[in-house]
This record gives C-alpha cells, structure tokens and sequence, in this order.
C-alpha cells in the first residue's frame, strides 16, 4: 500500500525578499539621480526652437523668463499677458532688483520674427540687453507637447 | 544536571524587513508617478549693442551682414547663401562664418554679424542663423533695427 507524500509537508515556505530589495534601491537610486530640480516653469504650450550648439546652463540666477506664444501673445512666467510698454517696465524693475538681470526669451519656433524683435528691443529700453534664447539641444523627440513618462507618447518632430 | 546558559534554547534573532520594503516601494512610486520627462533647455545668448563698455581696447572690427528673407533664404553680404528654409544646418553659412572667424583671427580683427531678419521670418530660422555664429565661435552677434 503506498503512501501519500505530501510535497508541500514540512517547515513553512519562505520567499527570499533580499533581490526584491536590492532592485528596488536601484530603481529608487535612478530616479532620485536622473530627476531635474525644476528651476523655472515652462509653459508646454510654447514649442521653442531647436538649436545644436546651445549650452544648457547650470545657473539661472537673474534671468526674466518670457514667453512668447504662436499667436504673438507675451506673457510672463505667472501667466499675466504683458504689452511692450508693460515689458519694458518689468525689465526696468528688474534690472533695478538685480544688476545681473539677463531676458531669458521662451518664443514659440513658428511665431513670427517681428515678436521677438519688439521683445528684444523692449529688454533692452528697459536696461537690459542680454537676451539668452531658449531652445533645445536635439529635435529627435519633442516632449513639449506635456507629454509625461507614462502618459502620451513624445511625439517625433 | 541541565544547562546554566538562558539563551540556549532561543531561535536565532531575525530582523523583519517588510517596514523597509513598504517604505522603498511608496517612495519608488512616488518618484515614478511625479516624474514628467521632459528635454533640458539651452541657452544661445545675444547682447544687444548700445551698452557702455569698460573695455578701452582700440578693435578693428570687420562686420558682415546675414539676412533672412520671409520664406526662411539666407542671404549674405547681399548674396543666396542657403535657400531651402527646411534645411536647419545652413551649411553654406557655417562653412563661410567658419572662414570668415579664422580670417578675422588672422588678421586680428574682431568678427561682427549683423543680422537682419525679415519681419515675417520664422523664429526656428532666426535661431537656425544664431545656431552658426555659436557654431563659428562668434559671439559678437548684433540685430539690425
């Protein structure tokens, strides 16, 4: 007569968590590594151009952030919509604020060149004449479009 | 006779990891749901002249004007130099601005584009001409009014 064998009899089974863990450090070490300190906002809506021999910088002290969308609409980082007169004005403050204050200019790619002349010339009434445009290093993928790492996919220009 | 020792009898200590795993996963997906992928910004500079400088070195400065037609053609000391407003390299420009910036070191001068850029023009073709004097290591880049 045979016996039956209980395959699962003895001592309770236990799962080794330990390479659980070791993968979910180095999960949680590159994210914390490969993750920006957002230093300013950027408006998704403005599609800035792109630019191979840009520098991306590491300090963004003094810097008025501008933008300047298709439609030739100016606003500043807060959203408020900003007329030449209104902008000359603010650089003004600005220059007062800090003596080091640079127009950092987010235009759209596709809006016309008299917007970012009248901008340019408006910083530049208004005591501040270095203008640092923004742009993209590499146009093989655009994320402007809000694209986020589990939403939309980036869409190839 | 029995044993003296307290401790003889006892399992081995074992330390619960579960806490440290919960904590690792919460702030793991913490990390993966805020993450937005999103390209780094770079900067191409331009100062704009009628600022006083301190600098009292007598420069022989050799200009060459660019310009930019509505439809995106780039012009040059008044001749097509890149005509197709698709093509971002402008590699007629570069190899001319790459030239003229070597000359001008040669013959210790200071390089100095003037850009005119048609009112029409696209922004990508205003950057596109930055983009080469960058390239060119010139940096003494001025708009024409």
């Amino acid at each position: 007569m045979s016996k039956e064998i209980d395959l699962f009899d003895g001592p309770g089974l236990k799962t080794d968590l330990s390479p659980m863990i070791d993968l979910v450090f180095l999960l949680l070490i590159f994210f914390m590594v490969t993750a920006n300190i957002i230093t300013y906002p950027k408006d998704p809506r403005v599609i800035i151009p792109v630019a191979s021999d840009a520098k991306v910088p590491e300090l963004v002290d003094g810097r008025v952030v501008i933008n300047i969308y298709e439609d030739g609409t100016i606003k500043d980082v807060e959203g408020r919509v900003l007329s030449i007169a209104g902008l000359t004005q603010v650089m003004t403050q600005a220059k007062v604020r800090n003596v080091n204050a640079r127009l950092h200019l987010r235009a759209h790619k596709d809006v016309p060149y008299r917007f970012i002349r009248e901008v340019s010339r408006a910083s530049a009434e208004g005591g501040v004449p270095t203008v640092i445009f923004s742009t993209y290093q590499t146009s093989k993928l655009d994320f402007s479009q809000d694209s986020t790492l589990f939403g939309r996919s980036p869409n190839p220009v | 006779m029995s044993d003296s020792d307290p401790f003889s009898n006892e399992k081995e200590p074992e330390l619960d990891i579960s806490p440290l795993i919960d904590v690792a996963f919460l702030l793991l997906i913490y990390f993966l749901v805020t993450t937005t992928l999103q390209k780094a910004e770079a900067d191409l500079s331009l100062t704009l002249p009628g600022v006083e400088s301190n600098d009292t070195r007598e420069v022989k400065i050799d200009q060459m004007l660019i310009q930019i037609d509505p439809a995106g053609a780039v012009i040059v000391n008044e001749e097509v130099s890149d005509s197709d407003p698709n093509d971002r390299d402008l590699p007629n420009l570069t190899d001319r601005l790459t030239r003229y910036a070597a000359s001008a070191q040669v013959a210790n001068t200071e390089p100095q584009i003037i850009i005119d850029c048609a009112d029409e023009a696209m922004g990508q073709r205003f950057v596109d001409v930055l983009n080469v004097c960058a390239k060119a290591n010139i940096a003494n880049v001025s708009l024409a009014q």
